[in-house]
């Protein structure tokens, strides 16, 4: 082999390798390949190796870690998949490779195609219909969680009701959230809340169905119609908390309230005893300052009172009136005395008239009454208006102004 | 367990009733004896609602089934917090706000 002529001309493996790489990367897009899983490796790392064949090629395919969380775990020997990703090169090893970011399993159309009826069927029947979604009640005495006893969700919705709600009684019904098993366990943790709701001693006022966040791979127990069911035919408000905030699962569609977290959840069902506490310490406020108010005004309303004359002088109102007593009377008085009056002076003319009438008065005017002196009873007399009841001899009586004269009649005409 | 039912009934009817009070209150159309008496009911009510929330202690319980009688089966379920029950203690007597 000869050695070339000009140092220049050549460029180490590294250089030749970080230059493939570029350009490789440089040049394709982000495919789909499809192809079958062999040599699957899953080193501590956490990142996913493997090689991609088909009948007559293979290929070899890493996943980061990143991504390997995701969709990693769905992976096994000879899967068919489809793999998204970008051709590149190892360059420590100059080895052709596929860096891979998702996975989609054969399949999985099939997949999607039956959820998607699944999706419709339910619809029909009134599964999703938001006027059958019930409120939850504000202060649950009983709460029910159908999660896995063991896992984050649980240990998050403990820790977030005994700060804001640990007034409530809570029971975890218990099962694998992911799994074969999981649409019928979680179906029977369902159902055996109900069963204990039914007893009038054992209500429970809500119940909670959900799990930690997952894959959306993890997630299909909570897209199974046996689960649908489950929560359709709940009689206990139900509030999923699937942990996935992307897709809507039929458990999310389905249950009366949708939280993204078992944390939100648990949030959801229970008051806040802080906001509670807060609430109770402006009742005290509002009250005392109500009553406070209340009283001062009290206050000023008796202090002017207090001031008004007729307390500060009681007496007052009985001199007014005996005031008023003496008005009247001296008002009687000048009344009545007036009529008196009236009448008195009625009286005496009258005496006046009267006395004009009187014979003593015709008597000062020079005239005179004649009496005539009984025969028989000298004592009396007879008024003598005419000279033919005199007889010669008579005795007359003669009635003067001053005194009187006893005459005898001598001539008679 | 009855007890524990009934502190959290008697929680809820309990706000209801002091919400009740304090709108009568504010209305204020009632006689000072009146007012006074639902005073002293309301100051009442929101001592036993706090007491109840700071003596509160969740009761946990993991249901395995139901028995022949259809009763639950149920066993304690142990759960640490990890914020004590001090901390707990510190609202009640100011106004706070929520941790969270």
């Amino acid at each position: 082999m000869e050695k070339p002529k000009d140092d220049n001309f050549f460029i180490s493996v590294s250089q030749l390798n970080t230059l493939v790489k570029d350009l490789l990367e440089g040049e394709f897009p982000s495919l789909w390949i499809a192809g079958e899983i062999s040599n699957l490796s899953r080193p501590a790392s956490g990142h996913v190796y493997f090689s991609l064949k088909d009948d007559q090629s293979s290929v070899r395919a890493v996943i980061f870690k990143g991504h390997a969380m995701r969709h990693g775990k769905k992976m096994q020997e000879g899967n068919k998949i489809f793999l998204r990703g970008k051709p590149s090169l190892y360059p420590a090893r100059g080895e052709f490779q596929i860096i891979g970011d998702d996975v989609r399993t054969l399949g999985m159309g099939e997949q999607e195609h039956l959820l998607r009826q699944l999706k419709e069927k339910l619809k029909a029947k009134g599964y999703f219909d938001p006027a059958r979604k019930r409120a939850i009640p504000p202060f649950p005495l009983r709460i029910g969680l159908v999660t896995s006893a063991t896992g984050s969700a649980v240990r998050d919705i403990l820790e977030t009701l005994g700060k804001r709600w640990p007034l409530a009684e809570i029971f975890i019904s218990p099962t694998r959230v992911q799994g074969d098993s999981a649409p019928s366990e979680i179906t029977s943790a369902i159902k055996l809340l109900n069963k204990i709701h039914k007893d009038p001693k054992h209500n429970i006022d809500v119940m909670i169905v959900g799990r930690g966040g997952g894959s959306s791979e993890d997630l299909q127990a909570f897209n199974s119609e046996l689960v649908a069911d489950a929560l359709f035919e709940s009689s206990i408000p139900t509030i999923s908390a699937v942990g996935h905030e992307d897709d809507f699962t039929l458990a999310d569609l389905i249950a009366d309230l949708r939280a993204l977290t078992p944390t939100e959840a648990a949030t959801k069902v229970s008051p806040n005893q802080y906001e509670l506490n807060n609430f109770m310490i402006d009742a005290r406020e509002a009250m005392h300052l109500g009553i406070q108010l209340r009283i001062q005004k009290l206050h000023q309303h008796l202090n002017l009172l207090s001031t008004r004359r007729c307390l500060i002088k009681p007496l007052d109102y009985l001199n007014q009136k005996s005031q008023r007593l003496d008005d009247l009377l001296e008002k009687f008085n000048r009344v009545s005395n007036n009529l008196s009056h009236i009448k008195a002076e009625k009286v005496n003319f009258l005496i006046q008239k009267l006395q004009s009438l009187s014979p003593l008065n015709i008597l000062s005017r020079g005239y005179s009454i004649t009496l005539k002196a009984n025969k028989n009873e000298p004592d009396k007399f007879t008024l003598v208006t005419a000279s033919d009841t005199l007889t010669i001899g008579d005795l007359l009586l003669t009635k003067l102004r001053q005194g009187t004269v006893i005459s005898e009649v001598q001539t008679i005409s | 367990m009855a007890t524990k039912k009934n502190s959290a009934q008697k929680f809820e009817t309990s706000l209801k009733e002091l919400e009740d009070i304090v709108r009568e209150l504010e209305n204020s159309q009632i006689d000072l004896d009146e007012h006074l008496k639902l005073y002293e009911k309301g100051i009442r009510l929101i001592h036993s609602c706090q007491t109840s929330l700071k003596e509160a202690e969740q009761k946990i319980q993991i249901l395995s089934g139901q028995d022949l009688s259809g009763d639950p089966i149920l066993e304690n379920f142990e759960h640490q917090s990890t914020e004590g029950k001090a901390q707990q203690g510190l609202f009640s007597v100011e106004k706070g706000n929520s941790p969270d």
